[in-house]
């Protein structure tokens, strides 16, 4: 096991560094000469060769590649052009807020997921059955934006429960904070929500038919100690490897979610610099995105190594 | 190895024959598969009426998609199925030329995923070595990032058009379309199938392509139906995002990005192209989901 997460985290390095080799190489393809970008008017010549002197844009690339890679090990992450202040300060205070959002939404998909797929697998082939998987069909079907635009559209602005956009922060308002962040929240996580329904119900469905299952039956275990104890601890595994692999769209879709709702994390943060041009924060985001999934990635096969015993850890990965 | 060269001339009409058999009744016994299902026809129909709208939005569509009129936010009328935008422009016109982009850039995207995919994943499957190394790691490195984000990645490098919103789709697509050629190509390569194949010495392009690519053909179809609706609600993102096709070409995530700071005014502009969307996503899932069925029971989900 410890020589898994070793070698695990060995593989890491070559990964995200590649990823940061991409996103570096990312602003030199991007059409357009940033230092006439920055000066606009006050273009020429000499002060053009003297800013690219200043940022070592005159350097070859990779030597401009490992200098970008040293500042971003000592929480330098460039400055944002628009907005010129370091994009650091920015990312500590929007970074909490994209957690939240997307732990919330897990938390929201698992909610409805389980209870609905256990209750689809219980009875498979009913109405009940039938309604769950045709409402889950329909959900994985329906885009973010869209649906959270439907959320707006009825719970604030025709009932008028919950505030449609804004944030506010957890130390302001414990209360406040959760009702902006239930519509997006529930966005994000319904398509998530939708997808595991489906998981729950196949893998309940596989696990119940198994002798283990029987035999607790057998001996005179209460049914609801059956399903719940027996047959859904085995039936999850696989809804927390997919809940794994699915961080990387609830990843994108917060970068949907939070342009909607003018929730401000990284996504939207991202969003705003794309459509400024202001590239040293478009690259922050970019980064960020990406190492977060990679590690998130990571640590969900980590944890999936400890849930099931029999994964085989030990030969190589090929 | 002197008999197989004396039996190989023969037993290779005799295969190609059966090949031809096998994947005929493959075929229809997918289809007939399919036609016991419900949810799977349903999804067919919708996808086949869509392709056609989409071909025939000029004979369909009441109204120019682009003429602006006096008519400005109407609600849903009888002259404006769908009601009017700010500009006066009739909504349902615009949702059927929207149909346009949608379904290319879903379908075009998937397409030339397969195509760029299904050889750098055989080559990786089949040869392995150098070649299986490189290949697949540079498709760890795209895998690395989310798909949607790496789609915008390219977005912001390339200029914002249809055209470029397809190459992303299909750049985003290639490692998982290799990943699930190579997985196939592995497991196929292995069974004494296709170990007696090499042993008649057919050259291996031919092995490949007559023999385990055709056992591959099932996860990729699957796979790649599924697919297009995915990358439908990614191309109606990029578009709500701005970072996609550009007006006046109507798209239905500009529009519904348009149409949404006027949601208090007239809800129903916003609502139509969302639906379309929809419609089209979940025609897609269901057709995938009746192709899974019908072609592989083994494959579920």
């Amino acid at each position: 096991m410890k020589e898994y997460i070793v070698r695990r985290l060995v593989l890491l390095i070559p990964t995200v560094l590649g990823v940061s080799v991409v996103v570096f190489l990312m602003m030199h393809f991007i059409p357009g000469d940033p230092v006439a970008l920055l000066l606009g008017d006050y273009y020429t010549e000499a002060t053009a060769a003297a800013i690219r002197a200043q940022y070592g844009l005159d350097k070859p690339l990779y030597t401009q590649y490992f200098i970008w890679l040293t500042r971003l090990f000592v929480g330098d992450w460039g400055q944002s052009i628009i907005a010129n202040r370091p994009i650091f300060d920015d990312l500590v205070y929007r970074i909490p807020v994209t957690l939240e959002l997307i732990v919330l939404s897990m938390g929201f998909a698992l909610l409805i997921a389980v209870p609905a797929g256990v209750i689809a697998a219980l009875k498979p082939y009913s109405w009940r059955d039938y309604g769950a998987m045709v409402t889950a069909l329909i959900g994985v079907s329906v885009p973010e934006f869209f649906m959270g635009i439907l959320l707006i559209l009825f719970f604030s602005l025709f009932w008028g429960i919950l505030p449609a956009v804004g944030y506010v922060p957890i130390g302001e308002s414990l209360w406040g904070n959760l009702t902006h962040m239930i519509l997006p929240a529930v966005t994000l996580g319904l398509a998530r929500a939708a997808l595991l329904t489906r998981l729950v119900r196949a893998s309940m469905m596989e696990v119940i038919r198994l002798d283990y299952v029987t035999t607790a039956r057998a001996k005179g275990v209460r049914e609801s100690a059956v399903v719940l104890k027996h047959a859904l601890k085995n039936a999850l595994i696989p809804t927390v490897t997919v809940l794994g692999l699915q961080i990387g769209f609830l990843i994108g879709g917060a970068i949907v979610v939070e342009t909607v709702f003018a929730v401000p994390g990284v996504g939207s943060f991202g969003i705003a610099a794309i459509s400024l041009r202001d590239y040293p924060q478009v690259q922050a985001f970019v980064l960020l995105f990406a190492v977060g999934f990679v590690l998130t990635n990571l640590i969900v096969d980590i944890l999936y190594a400890f849930l099931d015993p029999r994964i085989k850890y030990g030969t190589a990965t090929s | 190895m002197r008999s197989s060269a004396a039996l190989a001339p023969g037993s290779s009409i005799d295969m190609k024959a059966q090949d031809g058999a096998t994947a005929r009744s493959m075929w229809r016994i997918t289809l007939q598969r399919m036609k016991r299902s419900n949810t799977a026809m349903i999804g067919l129909t919708i996808v086949m009426l869509l392709l056609l709208v989409a071909l025939l939005a000029d004979v369909v569509a009441p109204y120019s998609p682009t003429e602006t009129t006096p008519v400005s936010m109407s609600p849903p009328t009888w002259q404006n199925l769908m009601g009017t935008d700010l500009l006066g422009r009739d909504v349902l016109s615009r949702v059927i030329h929207g149909s346009r982009v949608s379904v290319y850039v879903g379908v075009v995207s998937i397409l030339l995923a397969i195509v760029i995919g299904i050889p750098l994943g055989t080559v990786a499957g089949f040869y392995g070595g150098h070649a299986d190394q490189v290949i697949m790691r540079i498709m760890d490195i795209m895998l690395a990032f989310p798909i949607f984000l790496l789609a915008i990645v390219i977005m912001v490098i390339l200029e914002p058009n249809t055209t470029n919103v397809v190459l992303a789709l299909s750049i985003v697509r290639i490692p998982i379309l290799a990943r699930i050629v190579r997985a196939s190509v592995l497991s196929v390569k292995e069974t004494e199938y296709i170990e007696a194949v090499k042993a008649l010495s057919l050259s291996q392009i031919r092995v490949l392509r007559r023999h385990v690519l055709p056992n591959c053909l099932a996860p990729i179809i699957v796979t790649s139906t599924l697919n297009i609706g995915n990358a439908i609600i990614i191309e109606a993102s990029l578009s709500f995002l701005g970072l996609g096709t550009q007006p006046p070409t109507p798209t239905w995530g500009w529009d519904l990005k348009q149409n949404l700071t006027l949601i208090e005014l007239n809800p129903w502009i916003t609502i139509f192209p969302g639906l379309a969307i929809l419609v089209t996503v979940l025609a897609f899932n269901l057709l995938g989901d009746g192709l899974r069925d019908a072609l592989d029971p083994r494959l579920k989900a």
